[in-house]
């Protein structure tokens, strides 16, 4: 427990999950993630070796449909929530260039 | 006539009779709502024109002699997590603040088949992750008991909205208690169905290994009309299960002689409040009057159940949340890099407690921490499991509390998420478990707060929980009591 709280780094694991943080914001997530792992350690409490996880319990039954066409959700519908579209795909930024502005 | 203290039930008898019509339902509910919602917050968004023009055209229905569905008439709310097709759907979140989708969960459109009439979409805590519906962006929902309390959560706009009398009706999710735990603050009936017993197609994803769509209604009645309208295998969900819907209204009137009910002694000795324990107890001795016997029985591991559901749910949350980049719903931070766009609107417009369990879930399922920490989760949700499956070998179904304590006041966990996640102690194990169970009203505290008790049963055997909540409510009044 001790061992995994000392290893959390707020930094690194935003960067994984992709949410930016100041490292103000840092320094406080750090601090709560460390209390929530202290609290979840509880689970370090019980002799594990032969338990067999569970990951729920949804159908067992394979799921199968006829195999015929069926119309997809329409283009239009879809883009219609999007932030930024052409019309017919969604716009980002570039995924490539302006590497002159990389830091890493 | 004074509709908001009616049943669906009742309701629905008017309407079937001609002694009500669907416009003059729905006006009415859409009246009280814009009387009381700014108090109580209980909705999000009220969809008054597609209400209104539905009841219209069942009214027109009608007249012509033409056949209706079983709910023709009735608004129901839905929570914000539930895709509507057309009404704007948030999931509590900025995010979402103007998504509205195209198309309808399939709970919803089952609805929509019976001709119940969406009144609107209720508040919630962002993507369900909290236990008060104090949303930091769209404002708290108070409890209609008492405003100066919370309605629960993470449905707690639902619960309000139906123990307020602002709908009949509502659809609830539940991912750790989020139907039960706000249908005991409110003293309503809610019900957790087993996993797979509901399509969970068109609720946005929190943890999809635990939750469940369900009903927060006036009576065990209701929640098994409801039920019986909305569970069922839906193609478009792979883990609903292929097995027939039983007939929940038919097995209400069924007596409970001779059902065996597991009573876990520690749950009513560690952590509960004295009012809740009496209350309890209070409500056993009725179903032991109708003939139900009492087994005392253990649940050796459920206090390491929160720990365990505290690592799987963000595990899940952080894989399911990844879906919010800024590329194909509503909002987008600028930036002129990819990279920095994702994590520049995923900073922007998650809140801090989802950014709090995206982030534990990163960290536990990341290199090196996975097996310490979701492996071992699991394995504990195993051992939960493992407790249940023995213990309803013996008995038909557990009897314990829903909560803790009753409903909590406003800000009372704000900035302590710790004492929330305990605060779920009673209702997390059937999630993990996957099996259902129901909330109903037995008791009032000396503030008058309802109390809820919590009914557990064997996988697909809602009837069973159904019926012993019926029995319940036909030897008491808890379920008829209303705020004010």
């Amino acid at each position: 427990m001790g061992r995994s709280q000392a290893r959390f780094s707020a930094e690194h694991t935003a960067r994984l999950a992709r949410i930016e943080l100041s490292s103000e914001q840092a320094d406080k997530v750090q601090g709560e993630l460390e209390k929530l792992l202290a609290f979840v350690g509880r689970i370090d409490e019980l002799e594990l070796d032969d338990i067999d996880p569970f990951y729920g319990s949804g159908s067992t039954e394979d799921s199968t449909r006829p195999d015929v066409l069926q119309a997809s959700s329409p283009r239009s519908e879809i883009l219609r929530n999007a932030p930024q579209t052409d019309g017919e795909y969604f716009l980002v930024p570039p995924v490539f260039g302006q590497q002159e502005s990389r830091e890493d | 006539m004074d509709l908001s203290s009616f049943s669906a039930y009742q309701l629905i008898d008017l309407l079937d009779r001609h002694e009500l019509s669907a416009v003059d339902c729905v006006t009415y509910f859409l009246q009280r709502t814009e009387d009381r919602n700014a108090q109580w917050n209980a909705f999000m968004t009220v969809a008054q024109d597609s209400a209104m023009e539905q009841a219209r055209t069942i009214d027109q229905r009608r007249k012509r002699g033409e056949s209706v569905g079983r709910l023709a008439g009735l608004p129901v709310a839905i929570k914000d997590g539930i895709c509507t097709a057309g009404i704007r759907t948030t999931a509590g979140s900025p995010m979402l603040e103007e998504f509205v989708p195209f198309y309808n969960a399939t709970a919803v459109q089952r609805l929509l088949e019976a001709d119940a009439i969406l009144i609107g979409k209720t508040m919630m805590d962002e993507f369900g992750m909290g236990s008060s519906t104090e949303n930091p962006h769209f404002g708290a929902t108070r409890n209609p008991w008492d405003p100066e309390r919370v309605a629960g959560g993470s449905s707690g706009g639902s619960a309000a909205a139906v123990a307020g009398g602002l709908a009949p009706l509502a659809l609830g999710s539940d991912t750790g208690g989020s139907i039960r735990q706000p249908a005991a603050f409110c003293g309503l009936t809610g019900l957790k169905p087993t996993y797979g017993r509901v399509s969970r197609y068109g609720l946005i994803a929190y943890a999809s290994s635990l939750e469940q769509i369900g009903p927060l209604s006036r009576s065990a009645q209701d929640a098994a009309m409801l039920m019986e309208i909305c569970a069922g295998h839906d193609p478009n969900d792979s883990t609903s299960a292929h097995r027939d819907v039983d007939d929940y209204t038919d097995q209400l009137d069924s007596g409970i002689e001779g059902l065996r009910i597991g009573i876990c002694r520690d749950y009513l000795t560690t952590g509960l409040a004295a009012e809740n324990a009496e209350a309890l107890e209070e409500a056993l001795n009725v179903l032991q009057s109708l003939g139900a016997q009492l087994v005392d029985i253990e649940l050796p591991h459920a206090s390491h159940a929160v720990a365990a559901y505290y690592v799987i749910a963000p595990c899940e949350a952080s894989a399911n949340l990844a879906r919010f980049d800024g590329v194909r719903y509503t909002h987008r931070a600028e930036s002129s890099r990819l990279d920095e766009m994702y994590s520049r609107t995923r900073s922007q417009f998650f809140g801090e407690e989802v950014k709090r369990r995206i982030l534990l879930g990163t960290f536990a399922l990341s290199s090196g921490y996975y097996d310490q920490y979701y492996r071992k989760a699991s394995q504990i949700r195993r051992l939960v499991k493992r407790d249940f499956d023995s213990v309803l070998a013996d008995v038909d179904l557990l009897v314990g509390p829903t909560t803790p304590g009753s409903a909590s006041l406003l800000g009372q966990w704000k900035d302590d998420p710790v004492s929330m996640y305990l605060a779920d102690i009673y209702t997390v194990s059937a999630n993990l478990a996957g099996i259902p169970a129901l909330s109903i009203p037995c008791g009032s505290d000396a503030n008058g707060l309802p109390i809820g008790m919590q009914l557990q049963g064997r996988p697909f055997a809602e009837s069973t929980l159904l019926q012993v909540a019926h029995q319940f409510q036909q030897q008491t009044d808890f379920h008829t009591r209303r705020p004010e």
